[in-house]
């Protein structure tokens, strides 16, 4: 080993194990259905348009998105969330460690798929996929994408 | 919105996927179904796709058919998706044919990290978009199926490695080093081939200049580790092994090779740092917990030594949650407290022992070690005596008992516990003659 890299972990040492290293990418999301008043998030689900009740379940209440893109998102429910032509709105809140982003997208459900467990996973459209937020929040992903290829390129020789 | 992708590699990919045996293993429904719909979109055949939530499922897929594809999570429901991996290869080794990716939440450094020690073919961030996971699974493909020139070549010189063939598969080395600008795993390969030759200081040569090149190459780093402790150069491997966890950070062996390396190189001012990394791992094996356990209280030890008792006792009582039910670790840091005069501090430890086991002799033995300091003599003769008679005769109990009597006044007693002890543990008997010379009063 080089003075030089002695010299790097010796003046490194306090950053030789970063906590951070253990933590991923925190993907938190609350749907609320501005058609059917169904609100959804935090382990809670509020439903009935006028008269407003509150179950609270945090391992039924809870939302995953699979998968995503500028215009589009797939995202896993309990089931009867929403139909198809169902206006919702989709509060998404990333924290990578070192930033939290968030973004508030209108969309609108153009499938509604089955899942196991009484969930279901809604493809919906996203009417405002300019927001500025969103498109920050997929570039983030999208450099967290190339740098572990980097890594993986490095760590492997090929 | 966005589609399948076209294009020219598009179509090659979807051939190539018409062809392939799938699994999908992810212990999540909604992921699990939506990347499976999502690789027959791409060109899979519905009836060659197979899903597995859980670990188990997954390895009896594996062993009936034989997948060529496998797209797998990180955590595969309380195991590993790299767990998979090593299952994988032992069952069906034949990997070069095969494609094993991860497609995960978890975006840690160290999932990532251990993903590369594990040699997967590519990973794929979730959420992913159809463009992402398309192009990572072609990329992959394409390296593995249809590899550089340099690839090619680090292959074939491997092959003859493995065959025993030195000198050819170093040729072939030495021809892939002209074919890539960083060929930091050809110097790995020539290194391996002189370690394999016992010239050992060639082989360093060549991991290092590796290492130049890259100095994140994680075979050419373990490689030099490994090298580094043969020759015994205990140090310099502590300075690798360290680089190594810098870089790949979650490796429960490693970290065990490294709290090793810290304390056969007396390096325990890293020991606590090196805790911090272990209780954020999300795997941590039966050996790495003892070997925490252990370096914590040796480390503790030397603190004390060193006059840092407080800093001592942080230790002591992270070794001893740490090593929950590990009745030796209690013992051990109890024995050096009263080693150091801290029979108060000794007597926590001991509550610390689980109930079932506190009428075992190896209980006893320490409550009535600590008693020697913390109550009256007579007291603590008439408990050795009991424990003896009830036939708890372990050492540290005649040891005790016959300084206690001694130090009382009762040298016939003493005597005759000195007598009975070296019986029962003649190879202690000088152990024992010291316990007694050293409390008997001065005439």
């Amino acid at each position: 080993m080089s003075d030089q890299d002695s010299n790097e972990f010796k003046d490194d040492i306090e950053s030789l194990f970063n906590p951070e290293d253990f933590n991923s990418f925190k993907l938190d999301a609350e749907f609320t259905n501005e058609s059917t008043g169904i609100q959804i998030g935090n382990g809670e689900r509020i439903f009935g348009l006028h008269s407003k009740k509150i179950e609270k379940d945090k391992n039924k209440f809870i939302i995953e998105i699979p998968e995503f893109d500028e215009e589009s998102l797939h995202i896993s429910l309990p089931e009867k969330s929403g139909a198809v032509g169902h206006k919702i709105l989709v509060y998404i809140k990333l924290d990578t460690g070192k930033q939290i982003i968030e973004a508030e997208l209108k969309c609108i459900v153009k499938e509604v798929r089955k899942d196991e467990n009484e969930r279901e996973t809604l493809v919906v459209e996203i009417l405002d996929h300019e927001n500025q937020n969103w498109k920050y929040l997929l570039k983030t992903y999208a450099e967290r994408q190339t740098q572990i290829i980097k890594f993986l390129k490095e760590a492997k020789g090929w | 919105m966005v589609g399948k992708p076209q294009g020219n590699n598009a179509l090659v990919f979807e051939k190539y996927l018409k062809t392939q045996t799938v699994l999908v293993a992810d212990s999540n429904h909604s992921s699990r179904s939506a990347l499976a719909r999502n690789i027959i979109t791409l060109g899979a055949k519905p009836t060659s796709v197979s899903t597995a939530s859980t670990y188990d499922d997954a390895v009896t897929i594996i062993e009936k058919k034989n997948p060529s594809l496998v797209l797998c999570d990180y955590d595969l429901g309380g195991r590993s998706g790299l767990e998979l991996l090593q299952t994988l290869r032992k069952m069906k080794p034949e990997m070069d044919k095969k494609l094993f990716v991860l497609v995960t939440g978890n975006s840690s450094q160290s999932a990532v990290a251990q993903a590369a020690e594990e040699d997967v073919d590519t990973f794929i961030l979730r959420p992913y978009t159809l463009e992402v996971l398309t192009n990572s699974l072609m990329r992959a493909a394409m390296e593995k199926f249809q590899p550089s020139p340099y690839r090619k070549t680090i292959l074939e010189g491997k092959d003859l490695l493995f065959k025993g063939e030195i000198d050819p598969a170093v040729a072939k080395f030495e021809e892939a080093i002209k074919m890539d600008p960083k060929p930091a795993l050809a110097y790995f390969y020539i290194g391996q081939a002189d370690f394999m030759k016992e010239a050992l200081q060639d082989a360093q040569g060549q991991y290092s200049k590796g290492l130049e090149l890259n100095k994140i190459h994680y075979k050419c780093l373990t490689g030099l580790f490994d090298l580094l402790m043969k020759m015994q150069q205990y140090n310099e491997a502590y300075d690798v092994v360290k680089r190594v966890s810098r870089y790949f950070p979650a490796n429960p062996d490693r970290l065990t090779q490294v709290l090793r390396l810290a304390i056969m190189t007396k390096n325990y001012d890293d020991i606590e740092r090196y805790y911090k990394t272990f209780i954020n791992m999300d795997v941590r094996n039966d050996e790495l917990i003892r070997y925490v356990c252990a370096a914590l209280v040796v480390c503790g030890k030397y603190y004390l030594q060193t006059n840092h008792s407080s800093r001592a006792m942080t230790l002591f009582t992270n070794a001893a949650v740490t090593g929950i039910g590990r009745v030796n670790i209690l013992r051990e840091i109890i024995l050096t407290l009263c080693e150091h005069d801290m029979h108060k501090k000794a007597e926590d430890f001991l509550s610390r022992f689980p109930d079932d086991q506190k009428s075992d002799t190896i209980y006893l033995s320490l409550e009535y070690l600590v008693s020697e300091k913390l109550s009256d003599p007579s007291n603590v003769v008439e408990q050795g005596r009991k424990l003896i008679d009830g036939g708890h005769e372990d050492l540290l109990i005649y040891q005790v008992l016959i300084r206690t009597s001694n130090r009382s006044g009762l040298n016939e007693s003493a005597q005759k516990y000195l007598e009975q002890g070296s019986k029962k543990y003649p190879e202690q008997k000088d152990l024992l003659q010291r316990a007694f010379d050293s409390s008997t009063p001065a005439q």
